[in-house]
């Protein structure tokens, strides 16, 4: 079953300078795509929590977009790093703890992908993200 | 609108007076003019634009070059003064207006603004022409305007265009062509003018909120010169652009004497080259198309490949859940709809009754209350398994996948060398030829093709500099709005700066919307006309121009087919698009087309050809065409639509093309 519509927050700062200027540069990766944003949360959010790491947001919250547009593979991501944290399905009847956990994944991915993208080292942005998986499923 | 007539005089091969007369039957609203290489077919192209619009954009000549080599050769070199005039008569159901330019050359040099009278324009009012004796012509602005209300001269390159410089629009690095010709469809000029207008309005407001904090002064400072900044990028951008379009010009001159020159196999060599260009454009294009390929690919498997070990464990939690391991089976047995729909019924499907307060009934709400629950996550991870099981399914082939797109990238790559090695070899062949004027025409080439490289480059950094300085101004702006908040003295000034703001946001809103709407039906007037043109429509599924402007043709199971179309399919497409921005521009004008057929060669060529008499079938067209292209096959498929058939017989000793109207099926 679906998410219901809800909102995705993330920090005020973080949207206004992080999530504009991947959204903007010519060097995203992701340029091109129709919903940016949710392709940028979503990448934050699993590089936050490869790199276990996970930060509560601070500061004033901004909504940056609505559930609706995730589809059900995206859905399940988001769902599965919940499940696989609490180590239980019950937490899938907490939807509001499902997307606070993602929110925070997001929230401490987003400086690392920020910096994969826009950071001073050269070097394609792609090559860069796809440096940090240690090994691929087989 | 149709063209009734075009007059000719003195106007570069055509010597003395010549009349055409086209055709503008709506059945028969096709006009074939047959011309070899050289005789005069783009500069009939060009006498349309020069009488209509003053210029000859297919030349990019200076106007003064213009005035120079406007004239017939034959007849400057005989006369003092030539007078060279062109003539156009142009109507719906009969000729409504008649345009004519002339110019006087020769003799003394020529006062460009004195020339200015000799633009005219005359309106047909009832059976004669009002104004039509050069004593009461109206004036240039009356003739810029009606021409405008016609056909304005932004968009004419899409109703009166060549057809071998069509491919052009798809290369590598011109997206920016293909969003230009969809901006200029839109016809927002004044739009943009109003927005214009509104910045600077902006700007002197925020100039004067001098007693705010001394912030306020130095970020206005720093904007200012931002600004200029971007300014003085934007200059280089449009300069940039006339050097390409310059050199191209001038490389496409040199080479067409390479391919006339008959020495040393020359001919043969450039052909070669010419094929191989061609060659190169096509794996250009699939080069560009497999990089988004990988991009997407990426874009759309990385975040389950970092995310694959919390799928695996979600996936192995419900696996154990459905076989009842570690954690108790889920009851999918006892669904909560089922218990209710008892309870709704007061019956149990054993037939005991369950009337309310029973000591039945309050077993099966209790049974509800705790299935509820678990009966969600069972609905949940059931829909998940299979979900999840599908994205570990694709995560596993990721890594092979993205290592094949990898090699047929490089593969690309490779052949792309191969074949500039190839067209280096040829370079260096012609320098070798021990004939000077080979020699110096392929330095020539070399350097223009060099300049257009260097040019192509630098505009793309230059486009990135832009876009670097506008979110610097943006940025910029947004901290002075901050600061000027604080400011409370001020009220009016702010109200009116808000004003001026919230003006600039709404019509920045409109126009946005108004270039995607466009950019939507020329995205679906494209896919029609190719659909309608190509000949095997049935392996293709959909053409679509994207946000970023970029077109994309798909195949019938979605892959990207636009790197691997064939050189007639390219020209398809691209006449597609010229159609589509001539009909979503909304004007009803008469097309003429240069060699429609490009530099096709083969099959293809009639393959078009037979798909040309569908070509804006509402439209009045003519085509400009060489025998080679006009075939008998290709004349027989045309024929239902042609009205009037014409050749230019070029006369070498009198340097004069006459036009000559073919009769009849001979």
């Amino acid at each position: 079953m679906g998410f219901s519509t809800v909102k995705i927050y993330v920090e005020k700062k973080r949207r206004e300078k992080e999530y504009e200027e991947i959204k903007k540069s010519h060097r995203s990766p992701f340029k091109g795509k129709e919903i940016f944003h949710k392709d940028i949360f979503l990448n934050a959010m699993v590089i936050g929590y490869y790199k276990k790491l996970r930060s509560s947001l601070e500061g004033t919250r901004h909504d940056l977009f609505e559930t609706s547009v995730l589809n059900s593979e995206e859905e399940w991501l988001i769902k599965s790093i919940a499940i696989a944290e609490k180590e239980n399905l019950e937490i899938l009847l907490n939807e509001k703890e499902i997307l606070k956990i993602a929110e925070e994944y997001a929230n401490a991915g987003i400086l690392i992908l920020y910096d994969l993208i826009l950071g001073g080292s050269p070097g394609d942005p792609l090559k860069k993200i796809e440096s940090y998986v240690k090994k691929y499923p087989k | 609108m149709k063209i009734y007539k075009i007059e000719l005089e003195n106007y570069r091969q055509y010597n003395g007076e010549h009349t055409i007369e086209l055709s503008t039957e709506d059945a028969h609203s096709l006009n074939i003019i047959l011309g070899a290489n050289g005789v005069g077919k783009t500069n009939l192209l060009n006498a349309i634009n020069w009488c209509l619009y003053g210029d000859e954009p297919s030349l990019e000549k200076t106007r003064l070059e213009l005035q120079q080599c406007i004239a017939n050769e034959k007849e400057l070199a005989e006369k003092e003064q030539v007078v060279v005039r062109v003539g156009i008569s142009i109507g719906d159901e009969q000729p409504e207006y008649h345009f004519e330019r002339t110019i006087c050359m020769g003799g003394n040099p020529i006062d460009f603004e004195e020339q200015r009278k000799y633009w005219r324009v005359a309106c047909l009012e009832g059976r004669n022409w009002r104004s039509y004796n050069g004593v009461d012509w109206k004036n240039m602005t009356q003739f810029n305007n009606i021409v405008s209300e016609i056909l304005p001269g932004g968009i004419r390159s899409f109703f009166f265009f060549d057809g071998e410089r069509l491919d052009d629009f798809f290369r590598k690095g011109m997206e920016h062509e293909v969003k230009k010709a969809i901006i200029k469809v839109c016809q927002i000029e004044l739009l943009d003018r109003c927005i214009d207008r509104l910045t600077i309005k902006s700007r002197e407001i925020t100039k004067r909120f001098t007693g705010a904090s001394s912030s306020v002064a130095d970020i206005n400072k720093g904007i200012e010169t931002l600004i200029q900044s971007k300014k003085g990028i934007e200059q280089e951008i449009k300069d940039l652009d006339r050097k390409i379009t310059e050199a191209t010009n001038n490389k496409e001159d040199v080479v067409d004497k390479l391919r006339k020159c008959g020495e040393y196999n020359v001919q043969e060599v450039q052909m070669e080259r010419d094929e191989l260009e061609r060659g190169v454009k096509g794996i250009d294009k699939k080069i560009e198309v497999k990089e988004r390929e990988i991009k997407r690919h990426f874009a759309s498997g990385i975040v389950f490949i970092f995310g694959f070990d919390a799928l695996e464990k979600t996936y192995e939690l419900i696996d154990q859940r459905k076989k009842g391991i570690k954690q108790p089976r889920i009851p999918p047995d006892i669904r909560d709809k089922f218990l209710r729909d008892l309870l709704a019924y007061h019956r149990c499907i054993c037939g005991t009754e369950l009337p309310e307060g029973s000591s039945q009934r309050e077993s099966i709400e209790k049974l509800l209350d705790s299935v509820k629950f678990t009966s969600k996550i069972s609905d949940d991870a059931d829909e998940g398994y299979y979900k999840i099981a599908n994205i570990l399914e694709g995560c596993k082939k990721f890594k092979s996948e993205r290592e094949k797109l990898e090699k047929e990238y490089r593969d690309m790559h490779e052949e792309r060398k191969k074949k500039d090695q190839r067209l280096k070899e040829i370079s260096e062949k012609l320098k070798g030829i021990p004939a000077d004027e080979i020699q110096n025409l392929e330095i020539l080439r070399n350097s223009f093709e060099d300049e257009i490289r260097m040019c192509i480059g630098e505009r793309s950094q230059k486009e990135l500099q832009l876009q670097n300085v506008e979110d610097k101004i943006k940025i910029k702006n947004a901290e002075l709005r901050k600061e000027i908040e604080k400011d409370k003295t001020q009220k009016k000034l702010r109200l009116k700066l808000e004003l001026c703001d919230k003006s600039i946001e709404v019509l920045n809103e409109i126009k946005e919307k108004v270039v995607e709407e466009v950019r939507e039906k020329v995205e679906q007037k494209t896919k029609e006309y190719f659909f309608d043109l190509h000949w095997k429509k049935e392996d293709f599924k959909d053409v679509n121009i994207n946000e970023n402007y970029e077109i994309s043709v798909l195949g019938q199971l979605g892959s990207e087919r636009l790197g691997s179309l064939s050189a007639g399919e390219r020209q398809i497409l691209a006449l597609s698009f010229m159609a589509a921005l001539s009909t979503v521009s909304g004007f009803k004008a008469p097309v003429v087309i240069d060699t429609p057929l490009g530099r096709i060669s083969g099959e293809p060529k009639e393959k078009i050809a037979q798909s040309l008499p569908n070509y804006l079938e509402d439209s009045q067209l003519t085509l400009l065409i060489t025998d080679q292209e006009y075939t008998p096959t290709v004349r027989n498929c045309m024929k239902d639509r042609v009205g009037k058939e014409f050749e230019l017989q070029y006369d070498e000793a009198e340097m004069n093309t006459e036009i000559v109207e073919l009769g009849g099926d001979e």
